[in-house]
């Protein structure tokens, strides 16, 4: 391989006004290869010998191909030279442009080949040194600029380098001005897509939004790409399912209309748009405008009204799109249509009141005062199992689903699992929690086991009893292997689920203990009191990290997010705290009466108490609106997604309200409709007055 | 030691701890064994691999990224911010085509961590501005006719303040 070395050049100049003059070369520019018409080649530059000018080719000659180059620079430095040795004459060039070709082209002649004397660049000498004929440089610079083009690239990036050292601040200056701008190019379009896709991924809503509005291909990129909208979905609103994918497609959503129950392809054609529409970005745009519609001082939801006929307090509620499930101390469980408001079903059975009920797909537990639970199918509307072993009611239950097993076990019970997918417990399982001072545990029956109604036997879900509490057990929440009680005896009881132990008895509160939270997150738990105090536990230690004060009467509700907790108590206030330091953020103000019931989320909790429904943005701690106040009572209340479905009394008999927010904005009038479920189903569209909502006076 | 050669010949010798934080140099150190010798970077110039060198040596006591984890599309992932360490911030302030080959260099050999913080810093310069601030930032042309461009405002107009 030919090697051309060339002896480093350092500028003459010592002056502190060109900043890259003392700066060594860099590896990369000092020894690198390259190619001359296919021959490799070899450049190193030899340590800087300020005096010597010469460069040396090694092993012969540089090739046929850089003998042009070579021989055109050997001229232009004579001529260079001879050009030096004319009269100088005439005008002072304060022109620093022609200072500064001249400068370029000996260095790169230089670096070619054939170095000669730099100029003196001092700025006083600049004055002795400014006759340099025109006549020159008019066929110097466009034959420098020609060398330059044939130089091979990296060749290109030395020459380039030394000529930076002979550069001044201002000329520097000037090259940033010219090559920063000049080197901004569009990223994202000339990224492969799946960069393209990494970009975008750490991108807020709105920033999308504008990015699709800056260029044909921004628009093509970020429309594209389902599956950022779907992640911004699922981490800011909701898991995107297959039914609301299809939900979407078939009312044909889009980014600028409600889309259409209809499905005439006429109405969608009328209003072209631009964009090729993307499922993903059409639901997130849907559900963040439902968001804002929940939290319009203004809204207009529809409302249902489901008359239930009867007098008995609703003690439990849950639901989903597709059904809502009430119990009550009558002791009835109903279903109800989520749609349609009209009554599905009614499980009945439990000879007392239920006091506690969950379900997961089609499968109910109830838990009543008639100290058995039972197990439904609620599809079929029957009861499939009853699980006796209490001898005293069963006011809480918690159905626990499997989780991973590195989930699952907090750090000390933690075994050394080789299976990643390993889940704890193997499969769902039943707590239940009750007034005779124990906690039950059974396996929740899966579709297609075994069927028991036989009361006078133990049922083989059963699997273990869990005792210690010395009064009525009042909460239970579990989650993988840790399961917390609290209780009438003041203390909150930790359990491992596996061994059946008590891990931690928490003593503090010195009242009876009405809620009990986990936060598996944190491996904390969280408990209120009749003794006015929130407490947050550790659970690795069992002791009292905060006693959260504030409350002036029984903390009744508690409940966690992943930013928030919140308490309700009898004081007519609901607290919002910091769930990592235990800190007070809002005080939620202006119910007249105790809380019976709230739910919260990352932005808003709604709570009720005697005669109204209130809803407060969490963030702000302001009441956003009263969202109904023609009641009595208001017994329980749930939300997801565009629906709020509250259990109330009225005219001495219960009620549900379904309040509905997936409206267009600007373009809905609130509408009531009432569903008789007693009699046969009556139905009355009619604007309800008394329903309208007050408007906030936050 | 290992020896990396970039594209224009220029060699790098570096410790095998620095050469590691490349996936895919990890691996083919695994596969040809102790004695590497030189590696072959193709694609990637000596300015880019000195600066992606600079990258690994500074990182090269860091925890290495979990195989299993890289997908980027889990929940937890996509709530990290776009927050990014200040070594790393001012080793990344240079210019857009740098930025660029720092990026492509970090994907094809396979340096997640940088391959993240590129991705991060692209989307920083992005994050919060206007159509027309991103045209300026990236200098792209406005390619849309009027029309086209009020139509697509009206598609976007959902999630601006109001």
């Amino acid at each position: 391989m030919h090697t051309v070395s060339i002896v480093r050049k350092d500028p003459k100049s010592s002056n502190a006004n060109y900043p890259l003059r003392g700066t060594d070369t860099p590896d990369y520019l000092s020894q690198f290869h390259f190619d001359v018409n296919g021959n490799e080649l070899q450049f190193v530059e030899l340590g800087g010998e300020q005096t010597s000018t010469s460069a040396s080719l090694e092993n012969g000659t540089l090739g046929a191909a850089s003998d042009n180059a070579t021989s055109r620079a050997t001229e232009l430095s004579k001529k260079r030279q001879a050009s030096c040795s004319l009269p100088r004459q005439k005008k002072v060039p304060r022109n620093d442009l022609e200072i500064e070709q001249t400068d370029e082209q000996q260095t790169s002649a230089s670096n070619v080949a054939m170095p000669s004397p730099p100029p003196a660049r001092e700025e006083e000498e600049e004055q002795q040194h400014l006759t340099i004929p025109h006549a020159n440089l008019r066929d110097e610079i466009p034959q420098l600029l020609d060398n330059f083009d044939d130089l091979p690239a990296p060749v290109k990036n030395y020459v380039m380098f030394q000529l930076l050292r002979r550069c001044n601040r201002r000329n520097l200056s000037m090259v940033a001005d010219i090559v920063v701008p000049a080197l901004r190019c569009d990223l994202l379009s000339i990224f492969p897509l799946e960069l393209a896709t990494k970009v975008l991924s750490h991108l807020d809503y709105k920033t999308l939004c504008a990015a699709s509005q800056v260029s044909k291909s921004w628009n093509s990129i970020v429309e594209s790409l389902g599956a950022i909208w779907k992640g911004l979905s699922e981490s800011h609103q909701a898991p995107v399912t297959d039914a609301d994918v299809a939900r979407a497609t078939e009312q044909k959503w889009d980014y600028t209309t409600w889309g259409s129950e209809d499905t005439d392809p006429s109405i969608v054609e009328s209003t072209p748009l631009y964009s090729k529409i993307n499922l993903y970005k059409s639901i997130y745009r849907r559900r963040h405008l439902i968001r804002r519609n929940w939290m319009d001082p203004n809204s207009t939801p529809d409302s249902t009204c489901i008359r239930t006929g009867r007098e008995a307090v609703i003690t439990c509620l849950q639901f989903d799109d597709d059904i809502i499930v009430t119990a009550s101390e009558d002791p009835w469980i109903n279903v109800y249509d989520t749609k349609t408001g009209r009554q599905r079903s009614r499980l009945e059975g439990h000879t007392g009141g239920v006091w506690a009920l969950q379900y997961v797909g089609d499968t109910l537990v109830s838990g009543s005062i008639d100290r058995t639970v039972r197990i439904w199918n609620i599809k079929e509307a029957r009861c499939t199992h009853i699980f006796t072993g209490h001898v005293s009611t069963v006011r809480s239950l918690s159905i626990l689903t499997p989780v991973p097993m590195s989930h699952a076990m907090c750090a000390t019970a933690r075994t050394e699992s080789t299976d990643p997918d390993e889940m704890y417990p193997s499969r769902p399982l039943i707590v239940t929690g009750s007034r005779d001072k124990t906690l039950r545990v059974w396996k929740l029956p899966l579709p297609g086991e075994p069927e028991w109604l036989d009361q006078s036997t133990q049922d083989p879900y059963f699997m273990k009893s869990l005792q210690g509490h010395s009064n009525s057990v009042r909460a239970v929440n579990g989650y993988g292997d840790t399961l917390v009680s609290g209780s009438y005896d003041t203390t909150v009881r930790v359990w491992s689920i596996n061994t059946g132990k008590c891990k931690f008895v928490l003593s503090g509160h010195h009242k009876r203990v009405y809620a009990a939270v986990l936060d598996h997150q944190r491996n904390r738990c969280i408990s209120g009191s009749l003794d006015w105090n929130v407490r947050v536990w550790c659970l690795e230690s069992g002791s009292c990290l905060y006693t959260l004060e504030g409350h002036t009467s029984l903390v009744g509700l508690l409940d966690l997010n992943r930013s928030w907790l919140v308490s309700a108590a009898v004081d007519w206030t609901l607290r919002v705290w910091d769930p990592e330091t235990g800190g007070n953020i809002h005080k939620l103000e202006g119910h007249a009466e105790a809380i019976s019931c709230f739910q919260h989320d990352e932005y808003k909790v709604v709570s009720g108490s005697a005669k109204c429904l209130k809803l407060w943005d969490i963030r702000t701690g302001k009441l956003v609106k009263d969202l109904f106040t023609e009641c009595e009572s208001i017994w329980q209340v749930r939300f997801s997604g565009s629906k709020l479905v509250a259990a109330v009394q009225k005219d001495n008999e219960a009620y549900l309200r379904i309040l509905d927010f997936d409206y267009e904005p600007g373009t809905k009038t609130e509408k009531t409709v009432y569903v008789g479920n007693e009699d046969d189903i009556k139905v009355e569209d009619e604007l309800d007055t008394a329903a309208a909502p007050d408007v906030a006076q936050s | 030691m290992v020896t990396l050669v970039s594209s224009d010949g220029v060699s790098f010798n570096v410790d095998q701890k620095v050469a590691s934080r490349s996936a895919l140099i990890k691996n083919m150190m695994e596969d040809i064994g102790e004695d590497a010798g030189e590696i072959p970077v193709p694609n990637v110039s000596s300015n880019v691999l000195k600066k992606v060198i600079e990258y690994c040596t500074y990182h090269k006591d860091d925890p290495l990224p979990q195989s299993g984890e890289d997908e980027g599309t889990s929940a937890a992932d996509k709530k990290k911010s776009t927050v990014i360490d200040d070594w790393d911030y001012n080793f990344l302030q240079v210019d857009q085509e740098m930025l660029f080959e720092i990026i492509l260099t970090a994907n094809y050999l396979d340096i997640k961590p940088l391959l993240d913080v590129g991705c991060k810093t692209v989307a920083n310069m992005i994050k919060g501005k206007t159509p027309e601030e991103i045209r300026r930032t990236f200098n792209i042309a406005n390619d849309f006719t009027p029309e086209e461009e009020a139509q697509i405002r009206r598609e976007n107009e959902w999630a601006e303040d109001r």
